[in-house]
């Protein structure tokens, strides 16, 4: 049986791929290495593993104004999370993921709200799809226990 | 949202590609977050100019616009770039980075923008007035416009702030509306805190308020002055502790004539009192730095006005810059030509003092000096500098880092 959480979807898109799970908030900026895609801000609980090409799931973002713009340069150099899935998402991730579309033509689910908690549900490791258009995000495969 | 007939001119391509790329993404932006309609705006202020901001994807985007025939619609200023485009070699810029700088700047000219490189356009080029609708990145500018200015802008990102630029318009939502500028809780200013207030104390107190704020528009009561450099240094601070976007100061911010206007006659969430202690605490929490040897002085955040640079001038007074110690002066270049024409710069550089135009340090690649303690009276330098430049570091009085960049040494007062 499925898992499907429900929540809203500001941007359009169907991705299937691993989950990431944080607790912590996040901001792009100063955040992640757009050559690799790994996180860098060492007061991350995620800090020294790689968001390229995941659904990455978090509570919100945080801080600088620059953040679409390192977004968008690691959208160019293929190492951007491929969905953003936040407790409650905010103005700059929504635009980030428009301008990666408008600019790259790479489309990014950007999801909020869902039910059940994201966070507590999902574990880093599932094989999560995820649909922009719904606002909806199925856990596909459990990540099989060590 | 509702477009008017000019939108969808732009929309349908009528008015060229980069302007229908701009209304797609502005409308879209309009949609998440539940805008009515677009409003024309009087200027813009870009982040989308720095190098460690906008990286390889920048310099790809901005080549298209340009060769689209881009043009900017309203006044528009940008933000430091990531390097000093005459002393890079002198800072230990790579030569990549002072390129690739170079050709951004390049491109962002030729789409109309005004290089002013500063974090303060309010001083030069791109001043609004009351009330009037503005599409502007910085958080400190943002946060400057909207307290003191009473000109009305949400905390722009890059690339939107472009969009923005080149359409001339923006969606209204957030701060644009009346409704959204209430302030939501109160800080009281001891009377005997007051009366002694400080210019530390500024950056200090808006460290203060954004620590507590998160988004909310604090109301600042029981504060008597502030000039514009000292209003500059305490809303740089605010938005970076937190995301202020904007706060009142009771008989001193053009929204805030009273304390119910400032409230728009709501009951404060809450009230908070703040004294000397309070004060004394926050600046023992905006310092990580325990020892007293000093390898870097930095002041200028936000850049410094003319006339903040004729008091380092001052209080250098002749002497020079300790052979162990450097001193960075960040300003934008029209502030630097002034102070040059007033004799303010060449006391400056005689004394050792480098003068750094165009970027600032929270702009990499400054961390490649490897400084272990930095002393600033910024408290933006003070939340940023142990990430960007990887050192300790110390906030204190303007005076006491011209000491310390004299002596190469501080006494922390612990």
């Amino acid at each position: 049986m499925a898992e499907i959480l429900r929540g809203k979807g500001y941007t359009g898109g169907v991705v299937e791929a691993e989950a990431i799970v944080s607790e912590k908030p996040f901001g792009f900026w100063q955040g992640i290495d757009t050559d690799t895609g790994v996180i860098k801000d060492r007061r991350h609980d995620r800090c020294g593993e790689s968001i390229k090409g995941k659904v990455f799931i978090y509570p919100y973002g945080r801080g600088s104004t620059a953040n679409s713009g390192v977004f968008i340069e690691a959208v160019r150099n293929k190492v951007a999370p491929v969905a953003l899935v936040n407790r409650q998402t905010e103005p700059m991730n929504i635009v980030s993921a428009i301008l990666a579309e408008e600019f790259f033509g790479v489309k990014t689910p950007v999801l909020d709200g869902l039910e059940p908690d994201p966070i507590r549900t999902v574990r880093t490791g599932d094989l999560v799809r995820v649909d922009g258009g719904k606002g909806t995000l199925e856990i596909v495969r459990r990540k099989e226990s060590a | 949202m509702e477009l008017t007939a000019e939108d969808r001119r732009m929309l349908d391509g009528e008015e060229g590609e980069p302007r229908r790329m701009a209304m797609r993404v502005l409308s879209q932006l309009g949609e998440a977050t539940g805008a009515d309609t677009t409003v024309p705006i009087a200027s813009a202020h870009l982040v989308a100019c720095a190098y460690f901001c906008v990286g390889e994807a920048g310099i790809e985007i901005f080549s298209r616009l340009v060769d689209q025939g881009a043009r900017v619609a309203v006044p528009t200023t940008m933000n430091p770039g990531s390097v000093d485009l005459r002393r890079w070699e002198e800072q230990k810029t790579p030569k990549v980075t002072a390129d690739r700088q170079r050709k951004i700047s390049e491109l962002v000219e030729k789409m109309g923008v005004i290089p002013i490189w500063s974090c303060t356009p309010y001083y030069h080029f791109n001043v609004p007035r009351f009330g009037q609708y503005i599409a502007w990145a910085e958080s400190s500018a943002v946060v400057f416009s909207n307290s003191i200015l009473g000109a009305r802008t949400n905390r722009m990102s890059a690339y939107v702030d472009l969009c923005a630029a080149l359409a001339g318009r923006m969606p209204r939502f957030g701060l644009y509306l009346r409704e959204n500028r209430a302030g939501r809780f109160v800080v009281e200013i001891d009377r005997e805190l007051d009366r002694a207030f400080e210019t530390h104390y500024y950056p200090a107190l808006g460290y203060l308020l954004g620590e507590v704020a998160n988004e909310r528009i604090p109301v600042v009561d029981g504060l008597s002055g502030g000039s514009f450099d000292q209003l500059k240094l305490m809303g740089a601070a605010a938005a970076s502790s937190g995301s202020v976007a904007m706060f009142h100061i009771v008989g001193l911010t053009p929204e805030a004539k009273t304390r119910e206007e400032a409230l728009q006659g709501k009951e404060p969430e809450e009230v908070i009192r703040v004294g000397r202690k309070e004060i004394e605490g926050v600046i023992e929490r905006m310092s990580t730095f325990s020892g007293n040897r000093v390898d870097a002085v930095a002041i200028g955040c936000p850049h410094a006005s003319v006339d903040q640079m004729r008091y380092y001038a001052e209080l250098l007074d002749g002497r020079k810059v300790n052979a162990d110690t450097v001193l960075w002066i960040c300003t934008s270049r029209p502030a630097e030509e002034m102070a040059r024409q007033m004799g303010y710069l060449d006391a400056l550089e005689k004394s050792g003092a480098m003068i750094v135009t165009e970027t600032c340090i929270n702009n990499p690649p400054f961390s490649e000096w490897g400084f272990e303690s930095l002393l600033t009276d910024s408290g933006k330098f003070a939340y940023y500098t142990p990430t960007t430049v990887g050192s300790k570091c110390l906030f204190t009085s303007t005076e006491k880092c011209i000491e310390a960049a004299v002596t190469g040494r501080v006494d922390v007062e612990r």
